[in-house]
């Protein structure tokens, strides 16, 4: 398999109206286009899309918005595979039947991964208080996905790598993707490495590993299964984590692994 | 099928200087490879045979970092050129070395980190430096990152301290590293960057803002750019990725990757 076959599915795009910039903002059509060229352009096939209104508004309404912006997708841009990242309702923490219940109504609506964020929506990430939310994901084996600067609860570069590590080995059937984020620490430190070693569930998307030969360096460590390919749109330009997988000092395998084969397994292997 | 060209095809034109870089390991950046192996790896992969480095030591201790990066240079002859480092925690010992050395075959300019060094460039400490700089037009490469940011370090490194440094000391080039970092900084640069002759900019660091490269060119014209990648915090292959897929001319690009730091640096003659 040569260069120009390889496929990408992109696990971290942003759209809506983005609450203090404008210019990270992505209406539907700018979506849509966004979508159409970079299928043209770079062959991504698809998506977890997350939306702004989930995160700056409210969870249920963002999640509603995006519901409807999956449906114009197929209609659209029919090629490709595009899936909402779901928010965390309220409702959701009142008790696990609630939330299988409410899970199931959005898998159904084209969702397919959790987003959690702990520090911007202010509940617990941890395996006690967190239980039966990831006693429900880990039985259906649904992504979960987590900024890494929404495990810096002190806001000082202070992450809590043990409490994420308690997480991913009580719920081993559970992935659980680290989002780099905007944060530089998962650049310089060997936590990474640790997490992979100790855990079977972990991934890191590939947006900010920026370090010289990351990306090589933790294949090899822990195998080419633990990444998944991201963009990061809008917030940096596609190409930037196209061209790093591409040019990666990687093989086809590994390669393709990366770029979408890791995060299609998991999504094969919802049970819903 | 997508048609792909890689990096290595797209900048066999182009004459490549990385202006930023650092030899060396550092105690809090990860580095599972021998760094300045991995780097002269990356440059003979992309065939660039030119750099100018600052040696992480030398930024953290001034004798034993200063004997490093003289031994760097004796080892990569001819391929990498130096920045001596300024500290002004160790004023005197740290001019020493510079009024020494400075006029050395393989040395380019002097490195400050007014960050590292916890020090702001307007403080007396850094007055006979700069004094001695003014009187040698020395180049000098300073780190400058937005200083509203949570790591509080920054603050020492604001970017527009230099605008005053520059009028004052018309006779030092002055290169604002990362162009300032972070959110509005990024563009107040550019005023900066225009009504200034002797401020420059390079992008190394994590600031892949979308259309940054391509903003500046169009508002500042492209002679005062540079190539410069921070390696090894960070990957040659998105810099490379980042100049080649901005929205510019050739002409351009040719200029950020190598022709402005071959007039900027005409002291070591980069290119016979």
């Amino acid at each position: 398999m040569s260069d120009n076959h390889l496929e990408f599915f992109d696990t971290n795009f942003w759209m809506g109206e983005h609450n203090l910039s404008d210019k990270y903002s992505v209406n539907d059509i700018a979506a849509l286009d966004a979508i159409s060229a970079m299928k043209a352009k770079y062959n991504i096939t698809g998506a977890f899309i997350n939306h702004f209104n989930s995160y700056f508004c409210s969870a249920e309404a963002g999640n509603d918005i995006l519901a409807s912006f999956l449906q114009k997708i197929k209609t659209t841009v029919p090629s490709v595979s595009y899936y909402g990242a779901l928010f965390m309702e309220f409702d959701y923490f009142k008790g696990p039947e609630i939330f299988s219940e409410q899970l199931k109504k959005r898998y159904q609506q084209g969702f397919r991964a959790v987003r959690l964020l702990p520090k911007s929506h202010k509940y617990p990430f941890e395996a006690t208080l967190a239980k039966h939310i990831y006693e429900v994901l880990n039985e259906c084996r649904v992504p979960v996905i987590i900024n890494l600067e929404e495990l810096d609860i002190t806001g000082d570069k202070y992450i809590e790598w043990m409490k994420i590590l308690h997480v991913v080995s009580s719920f081993p059937d559970m992935p659980i993707i680290i989002d780099g984020g905007n944060s530089k620490e998962i650049m310089f430190n060997s936590y990474i490495f640790l997490l992979i070693k100790n855990s079977s569930n972990t991934y890191f998307n590939i947006h900010n590993l920026f370090g010289l030969r990351q990306i090589e360096n933790i294949a090899e460590f822990g195998g080419s299964g633990r990444l998944v390919f991201d963009s990061y749109f809008p917030f940096y330009e596609t190409f930037l984590s196209v061209d790093r997988i591409l040019e990666a000092d990687l093989s086809d395998v590994d390669k393709a692994n990366i770029s979408s084969a890791n995060i299609k397994n998991i999504i094969n292997n919802i049970k819903i | 099928m997508i048609e792909r060209n890689s990096i290595q095809n797209r900048i066999q034109d182009f004459k490549i200087i990385d202006t930023h870089l650092h030899l060396g390991y550092l105690s809090g950046l990860n580095m599972p490879q021998e760094p300045d192996s991995a780097i002269v790896g990356q440059y003979k992969k992309y065939g660039i045979s030119k750099a100018i480095f600052s040696h992480h030591y030398a930024i953290s201790s001034v004798e034993f970092g200063h004997r490093c990066t003289m031994h760097a240079l004796e080892k990569y002859k001819g391929n990498f050129f130096a920045y001596l480092v300024f500290n002004p925690n160790f004023e005197k010992k740290s001019l020493d070395i510079i009024k020494e050395y400075a006029n050395h075959e393989a040395v380019a300019g002097v490195k400050i980190h007014p960050s590292w060094h916890s020090c702001y460039p307007y403080d007396e400490r850094y007055s006979k430096f700069w004094e001695f700089a003014d009187k040698e037009g020395l180049v000098v490469l300073t780190h400058s990152w937005n200083p509203n940011v949570p790591n509080k370090s920054q603050r020492f490194s604001d970017p527009l301290f230099f605008e005053k440094i520059a009028k004052v000391r018309p006779g030092v080039k002055i290169i604002l590293a990362h162009a300032g970092g972070r959110g509005d900084y990024l563009y107040r640069v550019i005023d900066l960057i225009i009504n200034n002759d002797n401020l420059y900019v390079d992008f190394a660091g994590d600031i892949f803002e979308p259309y940054l490269v391509r903003d500046y060119v169009k508002r500042a014209g492209s002679e005062k750019l540079l190539f410069g990648t921070d390696l090894p915090w960070l990957d040659i292959r998105y810099y490379l990725s980042n100049i080649l897929n901005a929205e510019i001319s050739d002409i351009d690009r040719a200029n950020i990757f190598g022709l402005n730091a071959s007039r900027l640096f005409e002291k070591i003659k980069l290119f016979s």
